[in-house]
């Protein structure tokens, strides 16, 4: 809310006021002084006393003495004995209560007559004493000055000690922190031990003494400090900047956080340099104001602005980057962004300290190197036709450095050639020419759809574009089928049985066999001997093919078994026969858990298995498919055999694969080398075909030959039709999906593979010196040829150069318009190894690698990229020392990580760690445990130490016992006090209580002794008053302006017997009013005065009418504390209390008083809100609410608070059987109306018309303070038969005609808070003295404050010597 | 079976300060008495209680009346709740306070309710010790609370036309100068009768902060030495405390029915509703009469002037105070719903048999406000006591006071 240069002033404000005031004080002090004071009591005339007979002595005397006055004795006594009595009488003449109603009328002059005589009575009186002390009655810390005590003790802000404890009391000018309304009870008691447990509950030990947390365990308190390091971090750098890593399945990001901040420091220099430059700002101070590190901010400054002598090729294009016209910060921060990918790697903590693992998380690479391999991925986007390369070096190389190319060629998907870049145009002219055969297309189509057999040659077809068109139809040269999803990994060793492997991936169809003699069983299932399983997954299916080596009629035998029965929910079965174009399902059955089925007889049933025709080539396919998708527990024996029925040749599954199985995926049949038996799978989602839309041509002719029926010439008419759409031509004659068809008959990389079709018939054409740099760029090659490759090529330094050469090669991509579609820059720089040269570059990237860490700090400081780490605690932040941190901030971060070792007790937590990880890895990682043992050691001797170190603390920590209890009781300790504390701590030492819990046993008598929670006062003996020590001064002091204890100038001044110095003493005063502390003088002397001090927890509205009160009370009662808190800090005047034209909203209240567009969700103090009808304590809404009822404002209170609080009247009792008045309105009448109807009658009259006008002027607003829509009369005659009107009205009024009054019970009320007691009469000279200095100062609060801090009353004590008793002090 | 002890009519009225024809600390001795255990009392019987129940701000001015005695006594619609309890109850009109008709309104007229004393205006705080807190000093030893001082709204913290809030917000005084604080933490009330356990060290640091207190005292007035020997006497209080819970059930001759809570510990924190934290602070009280931790509680329902609204009744158009001014229907219910709460206690206490009486005939719960009704007139106060007290009480009387000097 203040800002720096609101603080100067307010304090430039306070140094101002002390010297007037100083001035005026010490002329007061003089005129105060008792002897310069002749008391001449006024005489009592004989008349003037048979007057008082006359009209009194019928009711109060001897006989009578109604109300217990006996006016009548009193004026034949002593005047000084009956104070209070005469204080009354005045009152009652004064407002005219007395003589009744029902006496005779006493006629004006006699009444002055009488009034001025008591009055001078009076008069005389209060100065009898002046500046006596007064009886101040032992002072109890009331809850909120136990609160604040606790919290500026502690530290901790955060502490609500009191807040379940009875309200307190108030008594005095009505503050509850007098001693007169604080109770003491075993209740009370009890609560206090509670709290002051509750508080040593918060103790943390450190090494050198303790200090206490929000928190109370040992976790939360580690957590807290972790939380104090990373807010340090966070200072001056960023979060975020990770990238995930894949550990061992887990996704976890090692190199998060800590992020240097580059942009937002080159970004505020970028902007202020031209202010710096001219002077007008420094380095510092433009650090200060954009939150950034001034350190770093200034070298960073010189580094770019400074031509440095001794040059470094990288921070020297930097600069010149920063000094051009064109400046984009962006690209500086991405270029180095870039070097510090590549300069620096992550590495995981839990690696860190294993043997010849690495020693930092964040560690540098060199990058220099002799060569470089550029592995350029290709746009798969270009919207160029044209690219074109150019090979070249970035400008932080040297002038004469040359580099050499290597063969730059692009590499494609797996399965394709590479292309070199030389070849290219070339490639692209032969694809042109070879599509022209896309016109003949159904030559190719017919010649693969006949079978062998019928086939003529193909002379007048091209070979290599007979086989792409076969790979897309899925068909083959040879006219058989072709088999895919072969399976390709080797399986050995399988669940550790030497005897299983075969074929698949863990987690993937596999097929599997038993080599062994005998059945193998793990987990559920068994593997027969010398048999054969399959598993499929929940989208694959397991294949067995068997391809025909020859033509011929065969019997096939077929059994197959669920081998895992103990679960799964059983398998399907398929016997597929396929031709070239067809596919035949033979059987299709469904085996249940643990079943079999078996087509081995020679049952009818099994016929058409005894004979099955195949063509060479052709294939039998055993497919096993997980049933419902449900994969588990499906291991599937098969068992095949196939006899070719006129040779008796046999081919047999089992037998012949068992050993042979790793030969090869197909393995040959066993009586010759043709490949017979496929392990493969297929996809459950996949397609028999190769992707032909069906509803294309080419699918249309694909369906029409498979068809056994189809004639030729439909056949025919389909594959003339397709020759008509390769022509490219009149394609709006074909059907969207034939001209999808027709852009893949022509895709470069579509299924016909042209590119490749191309590169089969380039012959190498190699220059080596053809890419070199310095030479022009590469010849445009057509975009679509390259798109999705990647670009690879080898660079290195061209040989018979200088040693000291050095380049990074940079490989750029232009488009048609020469632009730049892609840069690509080595992130190595190519050198010649162990030359001067070398070290020299090695030292200047060593440099840049210092200005520019990617990361400052390891900011998660509690590590999780490993599942068990030994490291509990990772600090690495070197680098944010160096760059970022001043003197100050690098002692406070060694401070916070000594406290975390210490209170974290890391060397124990460390000795524990390493027993779980050793125990863990003796079970799961054997090899680890050598390594560990050689640690241990270290450990187990490190935790030793440590519990010593923790032995060794508790005197240091008990040393700072002593200046704990001196701060809390707020006195110096003696020798005997610190034995007595000491006792108790030995006392329970013996009892067992440990050290830790001892101390906070100590604390906790501490906090509940009298010396705390009582402001205890030594009493001089046998003299009238004594001033205070200067240590009970400083406690008054800083409980009147702090509601807490002194703080540690106060101590120290105290300590050296100054603070009693009128010097001194002013000057401690408007330090302390500048001070945060002062909002608590706001909240306990300004909110109490005005009745709203826990107007937060007002819950008198109705929540019916008023919904939204709930939400808004707190803000309202906030608005009050600032407003005052303003007053104090800035020195305001008092008057601005009446009436100013700004106040204290947030968002929501700003929107409640309807103050438009203000809309700051924090408080701020806002102007111009006279207009409103804002500005001073009558028109605010926690005021106005809280004298309301729960439905209907209540003008009657509204007036009755003006009257008696701001005004500092009273109002008599109400006369017996007041009528009662209404709950609600009743028709008709307004609130005020209702009011003024119950006022008329005459024995309400005399009190409502001095109160109800002040509540009529304030009817524009409604019981909870708001401006009411609609206009209402606010209009009201006040007692004198003045006019006022509304709220400005009243305030104008109060400023103006009421002003002196206001001032006047201001200034009672602080006194009485600062006192601690009542007013009493002998205080009178010391309120006119407050009223006199503000009046002379504007009115500033510091001249009411200075009054009083300086006055005897406030700096003495009564003692026994003191005459006058406390009876009959009561002043008004 | 009869108890001998009878007790005085005269002794009670003096004893709850509405009278002040004798000395009134010589008065309250005498009600004290009544309370301790006879010589003659058989050691195995039920103690006697006493229950003050207080709410603010009066009645409805025509319906706080009973005619005819016995069975046949007829109640006032604010009394309905109590008709079930008619043979257990004393209804009396015609006290009155004579020093509350002294000073204002409302802040003068609650504080000395129990004591009768004098009340210091003037930003002062002194009345007289009240009378449940001197029957506590005599008979409290007995039982690990010597009282149990509760309530339903918190205090008032400032100064009301020279008299400070205390006053309203508190009937039971432990010295003229202490009022006894209230808890309103129905939690807080709960550990008050079951969390026995000492802490380790506590006694250690009370011994300790007591001998501060101790040796303190010289060095300052004798003014403060009062205000220091509330706190020393409370330290030495709680340290008996704590030697009384721990030698629990040796000290009493009686063993009560209940030993431990019948009710779940009540939430932290203060309950946003009045009916919720009404009741469970009258289970708190039951609960403590049950279990013989306390025989002497005073209940506080609400403040004198207080700020309470009814939500719970569909009333929150207006708060406690300024619906005592009305007089309608709606006060009447507010009325009812206090009145609900002393025969609630009746009732459970009713339901509690100890040998061949219910707790109920071994307590006395007296309710009282500080005025008859809502505009200010303690002229007469309204009272009621419900229970024999051990015998000492016949029940289903009717008494009328107005026409009797005292």
């Amino acid at each position: 809310m203040y800002d720096i240069l609101s603080v100067f002033q307010c304090i430039s404000f306070h140094l101002r006021t002390i010297v007037i005031v100083g001035i005026c004080v010490h002329q007061f002090m003089a005129l105060a002084a008792p002897a310069q004071s002749p008391i001449v009591s006024p005489t009592l005339t004989t008349d003037l006393r048979q007057t008082f007979i006359d009209h009194c002595g019928d009711c109060h005397s001897d006989d009578l003495a109604e109300g217990e006055i006996n006016l009548v004795a009193a004026l034949d006594g002593e005047f000084s004995q009956q104070v209070v009595l005469w204080q009354r009488s005045r009152d009652m003449l004064r407002r005219g209560q007395m003589p009744p109603r029902d006496a005779d009328i006493l006629p004006q002059n006699i009444r002055v007559q009488m009034l001025d005589w008591i009055t001078a009575q009076l008069r005389v009186e209060s100065r009898r004493n002046p500046g006596d002390p007064g009886p101040v009655a032992l002072r109890r810390l009331s809850n909120a000055e136990y609160t604040y005590s606790i919290q500026d003790l502690t530290n901790v802000s955060t502490l609500q000690p009191t807040s379940e404890f009875p309200a307190d009391g108030a008594a005095g000018e009505g503050f509850s922190n007098t001693g007169m309304g604080q109770a003491m009870s075993p209740a009370m008691i009890d609560k206090y031990f509670q709290a002051a447990q509750s508080t040593a509950a918060r103790l943390v030990l450190l090494p050198d003494g303790f200090r206490f947390s929000q928190y109370q365990s040992r976790s939360d308190q580690v957590t807290e400090i972790v939380e104090q390091i990373q807010t340090l971090y966070h200072r001056y750098s960023d979060a975020g900047g990770g990238s995930t890593v894949n550990f061992d399945g887990q996704n976890l990001v090692t190199n998060d956080g800590g992020r240097l901040p580059l942009d937002r420091y080159l970004k505020v220099l970028a902007a202020a340099e031209l202010e710096v430059v001219k002077g007008g700002l420094t380095y510092e101070q433009l650090a200060r104001q954009h939150g950034l590190s001034p350190k770093y901010l200034r070298r960073l400054a010189d580094v770019l602005t400074n031509p440095n002598s001794d040059a470094n090729p990288w921070i020297d294009s930097l600069r010149r980057r920063w000094q051009s016209p064109n400046r984009s910060t962006d690209e500086i921060v991405l270029q180095i962004q870039t070097w510090q990918k590549q300069w620096w790697k992550f590495n995981v903590i839990g690696h860190l300290g294993r043997q010849g693992g690495p020693t930092t998380w964040m560690e540098s690479v060199e990058p220099l190197s002799k060569q470089f391999v550029f592995n350029i991925p290709l746009s798969s986007d270009w919207s160029t036709k044209t690219v074109q390369f150019d090979f070249s070096r970035s400008e932080w190389s040297s002038e004469q450095a040359q580099l050499e190319w290597s063969e730059p060629k692009v590499d494609f998907a797996s399965g394709k050639a590479a292309l070199y870049l030389s070849d290219s145009l070339e490639a692209a002219a032969m694809i042109r020419n070879d599509q022209k055969e896309l016109l003949r297309s159904s030559d190719y189509i017919k010649y693969l759809l006949k079978p062998p057999a019928l086939r003529a040659s193909h002379s007048d077809l091209r070979t290599d574009l007979l086989q792409a068109w076969a790979n897309w139809l899925g068909l083959s040269l040879s006219g058989k089928p072709i088999v895919t999803g072969h399976l390709a990994d080797r399986l050995e060793n399988v669940a550790g049985h030497s005897a299983i492997c075969g074929w698949g991936r863990d987690g993937g169809t596999t097929v599997l066999v038993n080599q062994s003699e005998s059945p193998i069983s793990f987990l559920t299932l068994a593997i027969p001997a010398r048999q054969l399983v399959v598993h499929p997954t929940p989208s694959t299916e397991a294949v067995i093919q068997w391809q025909a080596p020859q033509s011929g009629v065969f019997d096939v035998r077929l059994e197959v078994k669920d081998q895992d029965p103990q679960c799964g929910n059983g398998i399907e079965l398929r016997l597929e026969k396929r031709t070239q174009l067809n596919r035949q399902v033979l059987l299709n059955q469904t085996i249940e858990n643990g079943g079999r089925l078996a087509f081995t007889d020679d049952d009818v049933a099994n016929n058409e298995l005894r004979s099955i025709s195949l063509e060479a080539g052709e294939i039998l396919m055993v497919v096993v498919s997980p049933r419902n998708r449900d994969h588990s527990c499906d291991t599937t024996q098969i068992q095949f055999q196939l006899v070719d029925k006129s040779t008796q040749e046999k081919w047999d599954l089992a037998a012949d694969v068992v050993d042979r199985i790793h030969k090869s995926n197909p393995v040959p049949g066993p009586q010759n080398s043709v490949d017979v038996w496929h392990f493969c799978e297929q996809s459950l989602d996949g397609e028999f075909r190769p992707k032909i839309s069906a509803e294309s041509i080419l699918g249309k002719i694909l369906e029409a030959a498979s068809r056994p029926q189809t004639n030729d010439s439909e056949l025919q008419k389909l594959l003339v039709e397709l020759d008509r759409l390769a022509t490219n031509e009149q394609l709006e004659e074909f059907s969207a999906i034939d001209r999808e068809l027709c852009r893949e008959l022509y895709d470069w990389f579509g299924p016909l593979n042209w590119l490749s079709i191309a590169q089969g018939n380039l012959e190498l054409k190699i220059d080596p010196n053809r890419w070199k740099v310095g030479d022009p760029r590469s010849n445009r090659l057509p975009a679509e040829m390259l798109k999705n490759g990647s670009l690879r090529t080898t660079v290195n330094l061209k040989p018979g150069g200088n040693d000291s050469e050095f380049a990074t090669p940079i490989c750029r991509i232009y488009d048609n318009d020469q632009r730049v579609v892609a840069e690509f820059i080595a992130s190595q720089v190519l050198m010649v190894p162990g030359t001067p040269g070398a070290n020299k570059l090695s030292e200047q990237l060593a440099e840049v690698r210092e200005l520019f860490p990617p990361a400052l700090c390891y900011e998660r400081i509690v590590p999780v990229d490993e599942v068990v780490t030994l490291t509990l605690y990772y600090r690495e932040d070197e680098w944010l020392q160096r760059l970022m941190l001043n003197e100050a901030e690098i002692a406070e971060l060694k401070r916070l990580w000594q406290e975390l070792w210490f209170v974290a007790q890391e060397p124990l937590g460390k000795a524990v760690a390493f027993e779980q990880i050793a125990e863990f890895a003796t079970q799961d990682r054997p090899d680890l445990v050598i390594e560990f043992r050689t640690i241990g050691e270290t450990i187990k001797q490190r935790a030793e130490e440590f519990k010593q170190e923790l032995l060794d603390s508790q005197a240091e920590q008990w040393r700072a016992v002593r200046p704990f209890a001196e701060r809390a009781w707020r006195r110096s300790l003696s020798d005997e006090d610190e034995l007595k504390l000491r006792h108790l701590y030995d006392q329970l030492h013996s009892e067992g209580v440990d050290h830790e819990s001892a101390m906070r046993l100590v604390l906790t008598r501490i906090l509940t002794a009298p010396a705390f929670l009582f402001k205890l006062e030594h009493t001089p003996t046998a003299v009238p008053s004594a001033r205070v020590s200067d240590a009970e001064l400083a406690t008054r002091l800083s409980y009147f302006l702090w509601s807490s204890l002194p703080d540690d100038p106060l101590r120290e001044l105290s300590s050296r017997g100054e603070l009693s110095k009128d010097q001194t003493l002013r000057e401690q005063t408007a330090r302390m009013l500048c001070d945060d502390r002062v909002a608590r003088l706001a909240r306990e002397f300004g909110a109490q005065w005005l009745h709203v001090r826990n107007f937060a927890e007002n819950n008198e509205k109705s929540e019916t009418l008023f919904p939204e009160f709930a939400e808004l009370r707190q803000a309202m009662a906030h608005e009050v504390e600032l407003y005052f808190e303003y007053l104090f800090r800035n020195d305001r005047s008092i008057l601005d209390l009446l009436d100013s034209d700004y106040t204290f909203v947030d968002a929501r209240l700003a929107q409640f008083y309807g103050f438009a567009g203000d809309d700051q969700s924090e408080f701020h103090r806002v102007g111009g809100v006279r207009t409103s009808n804002r500005g001073g304590i009558v028109t605010m809404a926690a005021v106005l609410a809280n004298q309301s009822g729960a439905s209907r404002t209540s003008p009657i209170l509204r007036g009755n608070w003006v009257y008696e609080t701001l005004l500092g009247e009273k109002l008599p009792n109400p006369p017996p059987g007041v009528p009662q008045l209404p709950e609600t309105l009743p028709t008709g009448l307004s609130e005020r109306e209702l009011i003024e109807q119950h006022s008329s009658r005459a024995e309400c009259a005399s009190c409502h018309r001095l109160i109800d006008p002040y509540g009529f002027a304030l009817e524009q607003f409604d019981a909870i303070g708001r401006n009411r829509s609609a206009i209402v009369n606010t209009d009201a005659v006040l007692d004198s038969g003045q006019t006022i009107s509304g709220a400005q009205g009243l305030k104008k009024y109060l400023l103006e005609q009421r002003r002196d009054d206001f001032v006047k019970q201001f200034c009672r009320k602080l006194l009485g808070y600062a006192l601690g007691r009542e007013i009493i009469l002998s205080d009178e000279m010391l309120l006119e003295e407050m009223q006199r200095q503000l009046s002379a100062q504007e009115y500033r609060v510091s001249a009411a404050v200075e009054a009083i801090v300086t006055s005897r009353q406030f700096r003495e004590i009564r003692g026994p010597g003191n005459g006058t008793t406390d009876k009959g002090e009561n002043h008004d | 079976m009869i108890n001998q002890t009878r007790f005085s009519r005269r002794a009670l009225l003096r004893g709850l300060g509405v009278t002040m024809a004798l000395p009134w600390l010589e008065s309250v001795s005498a009600a004290g008495e009544c309370f301790r255990p006879h010589r003659a009392f058989r050691t195995a019987d039920a103690p006697r209680r006493l229950a003050v129940l207080f709410s603010g701000n009066g009645y409805h001015s025509r319906e706080w009346w009973a005619t005819g005695q016995g069975s046949d006594m007829q109640l006032g619609r604010v009394m309905e709740p109590l008709l079930p309890y008619r043979s257990q109850l004393t209804f009396i009109r015609g006290l009155y306070n004579a020093e509350a008709l002294k000073g204002n309104i409302h802040s003068s007229q609650t504080g000395n309710l129990l004591s009768g004393a004098p009340l210091a205006a003037g930003g002062k705080v002194q009345t007289g010790t009240s009378f449940d807190q001197l029957i506590a000093q005599q008979v409290g030893k007995e039982t690990k609370l010597p009282s149990l001082v509760l309530g339903c709204e918190k205090a008032n913290p400032s100064v009301h036309k020279n008299y400070s809030m205390l006053y309203s917000s508190h009937i039971s005084w432990s010295s003229p100068t202490t009022p006894t604080p209230l808890e309103v933490y129905p939690a807080l009330a709960f550990d008050q009768l079951f969390k026995d356990s000492t802490q380790a060290g506590q006694q250690s640091v009370l011994d300790a902060v007591g001998s501060d207190a101790q040796s303190l005292r010289h060095r300052i007035s004798q003014q403060d030495q009062q205000k220091l020997d509330e706190y020393l006497n409370s330290v030495r209080e709680v340290e008996q405390r704590l030697e009384r819970a721990r030698n629990r059930g040796e000290l009493q001759g009686w063993r009560p029915t209940i030993t431990e809570p019948t009710l779940p510990r009540p939430n932290d924190g203060y309950p946003q509703d009045v009916a919720e934290h009404m009741r469970l602070m009258c289970d708190i009280l039951v609960l403590a009469f049950q279990t013989d931790t306390t025989r002497v509680c005073t209940l506080k329902l609400n403040n004198d002037h207080s700020a309470l609204r009814f939500p719970n009744l569909g009333i929150d158009y207006m708060i406690h105070h300024l619906l005592s001014h009305s007089d309608n229907e709606d006060w009447l219910k507010v009325n009812q719903f206090f009145i609900e709460q002393l025969a609630y206690i009746a009732r459970r206490l009713d339901e509690t048999q100890e040998g061949e009486r219910t707790a109920l005939d071994n307590s006395v719960i007296m309710m009282c406000s500080s005025m008859l009704h809502g505009n200010h007139d303690a002229t007469q106060l309204p009272v009621v006591l419900l229970g024999k007290g051990g015998g000492a009480l016949s029940g289903g009387q009717n008494l009328d006071y107005r026409v009797q000097e005292n």
